[in-house]
């Protein structure tokens, strides 16, 4: 056993000291409040649109598991086949036409079409875990859906939801294009502050974002454990 | 006046349709719907409960149609096969799980008292995780009777228990039913569960009924071949065999099947039989006849033995 701490030591010094270097060398030379505020909306951003696709793939996969018509499939297949980028594309043209092209729900409603289908395979993964008496429970005894939903349908469901929370903040803290395309002036992510030092070989400042970048997934993955001890029913 | 009635009920489907005249069930009455899968048992719950919505008929509860009213506002206890408790919370938290969906207050009698009436107040704070088969069916009824429902349906309860358990349980939610005069109706294929608890049944096959009446009268009477084999029945011919095979002389312009029950056969007669396979089953023997006739004896028999059938016992069967 000691030797097995020896060499998990060993290899977290060997991980962590150039990690640790390259931080606070490539720290120094950036400026700490641009990364914490590119920190703070690539996060906020990531959560919403999370958030959104949840709002959309939730009903999505009710209709598909339980309403299943050939309307729901075609629509359905046609969201998930179709290429999230393209879609988004479509959407933004409508929003510039309304005259919010450039807002932050436009960009969060583009980096949820990215999120949309995996979403919607775990809402359906989700619903798979739900045993038939809960759905005959949630009918019978809760006054109302939603009600009947978060008592009956989400202690099965919660799982398949927490990882796909921590897939849609992963997929959407890595756009790159769409953000860079449909960003409005002056509204940056992680991504985007990164990949120019990649480009000019900043290495110490591109690796200082990626530390950060890496943060970010595990902090939603802090959330992600927060999360399942406090969505609890009881 | 009846409590619970459904009048030509029908509800088609791409490959089944399903289709009840006429069933009325009065309060208290313990009602049982048997038959095999695909029958139309689970079609009959779901248009009960108001999951599905018929094409056309009506549901009357004290002479009041129910179908316009969502399954929350029927008033409808269900218990299944295999009970719904989540793991982890206790036995307490679970029953008050239902008030917290109904957006009621928190009954603390309704729980003591329904977990008292099933047997199970002692577990009332134990994890769900540690109860054994039986407790588990014992909380969720005490669940159901905690909700002081107008009726009661109960989907295969027993199918996941032990013999022995089953028997237990059955005596038991017997007597619970009977004490609170709850009307409560009961799937099952279990032809065991329609002696023992039924009130009142009815056998349906491929959507309809095929017969009604006390389990006692069905079995006794069944009125068709499908209803004779279901209840496993054996000695069932052709008329025509039977006035060959046995020397009875029955209408043979009749079309349809004769069954020879147990109690029509007796020992001694004109009719020599001989054994073709012999099998002690519980105290008695199973003799199967080279004519095909069953029956059974208490005594050991020679292999040549005589028999004779009383025509009366015989029970005409329709195709």
């Amino acid at each position: 056993m000691k030797k097995i701490y020896i060499l998990l030591f060993i290899f977290i010094i060997l991980f962590c000291l150039p990690l640790v270097y390259v931080f606070f060398i490539g720290f120094a030379k950036l400026d700490f409040f641009e990364l914490a505020r590119t920190t703070f909306m690539s996060f906020s951003l990531a959560l919403f649109a999370t958030f959104l696709s949840f709002m959309f793939a939730l009903p999505s996969a009710f209709a598909y598991v339980y309403y299943r018509s050939k309307f729901v499939n075609f629509t359905i297949l046609l969201l998930c086949l179709l290429p999230p980028f393209l879609l988004s594309i479509l959407f933004s043209s409508l929003f510039f036409y309304l005259g919010i092209g450039e807002s932050f729900f436009s960009l969060s409603f583009a980096h949820m079409l990215s999120i949309l289908p995996y979403s919607f395979i775990f809402m359906v993964l989700g619903l798979s875990f739900v045993p038939k008496q809960a759905t005959y429970f949630a009918k019978l005894y809760a006054s109302n859906f939603l009600k009947g939903y978060w008592l009956f349908y989400f202690p099965f469901m919660k799982p398949a939801i927490l990882v796909a929370f921590l897939l849609g903040v992963s997929i959407s803290l890595s756009q790159y294009i769409l953000t860079l395309m449909l960003a409005k002036p002056g509204f940056t992510t992680l991504i985007l502050r990164m990949t120019p030092f990649v480009q000019s070989g900043d290495v110490q400042s591109a690796a200082t974002y990626g530390i950060v970048f890496l943060l970010n997934t595990l902090l939603a993955l802090y959330l992600f454990f927060r999360l399942k001890n406090a969505l609890s029913t009881d | 006046m009846h409590y619970l009635q459904i009048k030509n009920l029908e509800k088609k489907f791409e490959n089944f349709s399903f289709h009840i005249k006429n069933i009325s069930i009065q309060k208290g009455c313990f009602f049982g719907i048997l038959g095999h899968s695909g029958a139309g048992k689970s079609t009959l719950l779901n248009l009960l409960c108001g999951f599905e919505q018929p094409d056309s008929g009506d549901i009357l509860l004290e002479g009041k149609s129910i179908l316009s009213q969502k399954p929350h506002e029927r008033g409808i206890a269900y218990v299944f096969q295999n009970s719904l408790l989540f793991e982890g919370l206790s036995v307490y938290e679970n029953l008050t799980y239902l008030f917290k969906a109904k957006g009621l207050k928190v009954k603390e009698e309704f729980i003591e008292s329904s977990l008292s009436e099933c047997e199970v107040l002692h577990v009332k704070n134990r994890d769900v995780k540690t109860l054994s088969g039986g407790e588990r069916q014992r909380v969720s009824l005490a669940m159901a009777l905690m909700m002081r429902a107008n009726f009661l349906l109960l989907d295969e309860p027993f199918s996941n228990l032990d013999t022995a358990l089953k028997i237990k349980m059955r005596l038991f939610l017997k007597k619970i039913i009977h004490a609170h005069n709850i009307t409560a109706i009961m799937v099952t294929h279990d032809k065991d569960d329609a002696f023992l608890l039924f009130d009142e049944m009815v056998l349906l096959e491929d959507g309809s009924i095929l017969q009604s009446g006390t389990p006692k009268s069905i079995y006794e009477n069944p009125q068709t071949l499908s209803v004779a084999q279901y209840f496993g029945f054996e000695n069932i011919y052709k008329i025509k065999e039977v006035n060959e095979v046995f020397e009875l002389c029955f209408d043979e312009s009749l079309e349809g099947y004769l069954l020879i029950p147990y109690h029509a056969i007796s020992f001694g007669g004109d009719l020599v039989q001989k054994v073709f396979e012999k099998i002690y089953i519980e105290g008695r023997y199973k003799i199967k006849c080279e004519s095909g006739l069953v029956l059974f004896s208490s005594n050991d028999v020679n292999e040549k033995f005589s028999i004779s059938i009383n025509k009366e016992f015989c029970t005409f069967l329709a195709d």
